[in-house]
Order: C-alpha cells, then structure tokens, then sequence
C-alpha cells in the first residue's frame, strides 16, 4: 500500500512539477457573432510569470510577412501577473469591427517579461516562452471558402523546390503539410507548413525529395484540399 | 380515502403513460450536430546545463524543446534574442564583455546552424502536433566561453524562446 502511496505521490510531483506553459486556444477567430474571445494561459511551472501582451497587424506584402504595431485589437489584461499551477484568461476584441469584406489578420504575442530567475544551479540555463498567436476577423456571417492556387515558383538552386501558394480568396489558408513517397515506398513528411493570408501569396522552399522510381509528385495538403503536384525533371 | 386518492393518480398516470404509446407517432429526424477542436498547446524545455565552466576551453550543454500540440496544429520555435549570457549570481549590474558574464551562442545541435533571433528563418525548431509529446528535433547546444578572466561565483541564465503558432 505504501509503496503505491509513494508512486502516486511521485506521479503528482511530476505532473505539478511538469516547468511547461500552455496556451489554448493557439489561433484566435473573431466574428460579428464572436466578436470576444477568452485565450487561457495556464502557468505549471514552481515560479510567477509575468506577462505583457502586444498586438499586431499581419500582411503579406509581395510574399513577405509584415508586422506593425497596432491598437486596433484589445486584448485584456495587458500586463498580468500568473502564479505557479494557476490560468490567466485573456480576453480578446476588436476596438472596432469596420465594414470590410476581406478577412482582418492580426498577431497577439504574449511576452514572458519575469525577471532572470533567481539562479538554480552554477552553469544551468532555464528556459521562457513567449506565446505568438494568430487572430483573425472575418467580417461575413456567411461561411467563406478557402480558395487557392498552387504553381511551382522558379529557384536557382536545383536542389530546392519552390512552391508558390496563392490565396485569392477572402480569407486566409493553410499550408498543412507536403508528403511524398520515399525510395522504399514510403509515405514521408516534408515538415513545412504556413499561412497565407486574404488576397496574397507565400513561396515555400524546400529541399526536392527523393521520391520513389515511378511516382514525381508531392501531395501538399492545404485547407482548400489535398493537390497532388508533380515535381520538376 | 387516501387509498383511493392513491388509486385515483396511479390509474390517470398508467392511463396517461398507455395513451401516449397508444397514439405517439413513429418520427425520426437528424440533429445536426457541429463544433471545432480548439488547439491546445503546451511546451516546455530541459535546463541546459554546462556541468562545469571551465579555464581549459569552451563547455557544451544540450537543451530538449518538447511541445506537445493537438494533432495538426503546426508550432515553430525560435530564439527571441541574439545573444545568450550565464550571469555570476549577486554581480552588479553585470554586461555582456565584463568578469561576470559568460557568452554562450546557441546552434541547431549536429550543424552549424546559429539558433537566434535575426537566423530564425533557418535556425528553428518546427513540428505539427500529434497529440503528445514530441522532442523537437534537432535539440539546442550551447557553447559556453572559456571563463578565464570571469571572477569565481555561481553563473546562471535565462534564454526566452518564441513559439508561433
């Protein structure tokens, strides 16, 4: 009895003494019927954090993601204080919902601003997390579809595939993930993903796989769906 | 009489509970039913430790980023600054360059690849969420600076990473 009082004590240390962070949800959705919504920060690890929120206005410009401070999205509180095993909820608005037809695309960042940890053992490096999430408001009560077109983008480098996703639609779509089957026959993931936003586009480069003998294609998995796409030579 | 108040409503009740099944229709319908996983991640990461900050030469240390992200939420992990210092524990005002501040660069381990704010285009830690733990691949290795010249002392440090979602 005792010794499964013992696991069970040890099993509690570890989960309390687990030194993670957690965020939920990791991307924002606002809309005229949601227009306020709670993120939850929840702190397991044996130290305060302190957090500060900062927002920002999320475009693509000619491929590039661009960033720029903005107070058009509310987020409180702003400056926070999270004790050990304990959840900040975050709740997050728009000052102002414009009438605009294109999706609004935004970044919260929540910045771990503790102080240096009073210092653990000589030589040892602990480590904080800063939170960056994506927000978005899509104006349209209406369900928009994804939309989008996949090319192969020109590269220099042979050893490198281009891929060129371009969203005409008016909201932001996925990158999910490019599979391939390998030389032994094998379904491998080539590990890359991304967003792009309403009306812009993203290249995404990536070493060319070594596909199996009859088979040059890649399927890049999107939220607009699966396209198979056959690869260059 | 109370007997037969008794009587009375087990009898209405029975008679209620027949004539419902006697005249209920057979209907059937679908309930639409929606709803969204909302992703949930959470992350954390070993102390890096330089077991001893040697006179001799450089000292290395290995460091583990585990997020564990609901499955198909993509995470990408990089360092929020430049340059990464241990500090002596009770130093004044201690800088980078100074007897109380070791430099330790950290890089993408097994490479040569700089893991740090202006490299974050290439030096990064990416995944997609399974469901559970995952060892982000490849792991950070500092490399901590002789510590000759570095007055005695406990030395210790934060390093803050960024994790995009």
């Amino acid at each position: 009895m005792k010794f499964f009082s013992l696991i069970f004590l040890s099993f509690i240390i570890s989960t309390t003494n687990s030194n993670a962070v957690s965020i939920t949800p990791t991307t924002v959705f606002l809309s005229p019927s949601s227009k306020v919504v709670t993120v939850s920060y929840t702190n397991d690890t044996d130290q305060d954090i302190n957090l500060q929120v900062k927002t920002l206005i999320w475009s693509q410009i000619e491929g590039k993601n661009t960033y720029k401070e903005t107070n058009e999205l509310i987020v409180s509180p702003a400056i926070t204080k999270v004790l050990p095993g304990k959840i900040q909820n975050f709740r997050v608005t728009l000052r102002q919902t414009d009438i605009v037809t294109t999706e609004k695309s935004y970044r919260l960042i929540i910045e771990d601003i503790t102080a240096d940890l009073p210092n653990q053992k000589s030589g040892e490096v602990k480590f904080k997390f800063n939170q960056d999430l994506g927000v978005f408001y899509l104006p349209k009560q209406s369900a928009v579809k994804d939309v989008g077109k996949i090319n192969l983008c020109k590269i220099t480098d042979p050893k490198f595939t281009c891929l060129r996703i371009n969203n005409e639609g008016e909201k932001h779509v996925s990158l999910k993930n490019i599979l391939y089957l390998n030389a032994d026959n094998k379904m491998q993931n080539v590990n890359i993903f991304g967003t792009i936003l309403a009306k812009s586009f993203q290249d995404f480069e990536f070493i060319t796989p070594v596909t199996s003998g009859s088979n040059k294609t890649i399927d890049v998995e999107t939220s607009f769906g699966t396209i198979a796409l056959p690869l260059k030579n | 009489m109370n007997k037969l108040k008794k009587l009375l409503l087990i009898s209405s009740a029975l008679l209620l509970s027949t004539a419902n099944n006697t005249f209920a229709a057979t209907a059937s319908g679908s309930i639409t039913a929606s709803g969204s996983v909302t992703g949930t991640c959470t992350v954390t990461a070993g102390a890096m430790a330089f077991a001893t900050l040697g006179t001799a030469g450089t000292t290395t240390a290995a460091s583990t980023v585990t997020p564990n992200c609901t499955v198909g939420t993509s995470w990408t992990v990089t360092n929020a600054g430049n340059n990464n210092y241990l500090y002596r524990t009770g130093a004044s005002n201690p800088q980078a360059g100074d007897a109380d501040t070791i430099e330790f660069p950290i890089k993408l381990t097994g490479g040569i690849v700089a893991f740090t704010q202006t490299n974050a285009a290439t030096g990064k830690l990416t995944g997609i969420g399974t469901g559970s733990s995952q060892n982000a691949t490849p792991t950070l290795t500092g490399t901590a600076e002789s510590s000759t010249d570095k007055t005695a002392g406990v030395y210790g440090g934060t390093v803050t990473l960024t994790i995009t979602y």
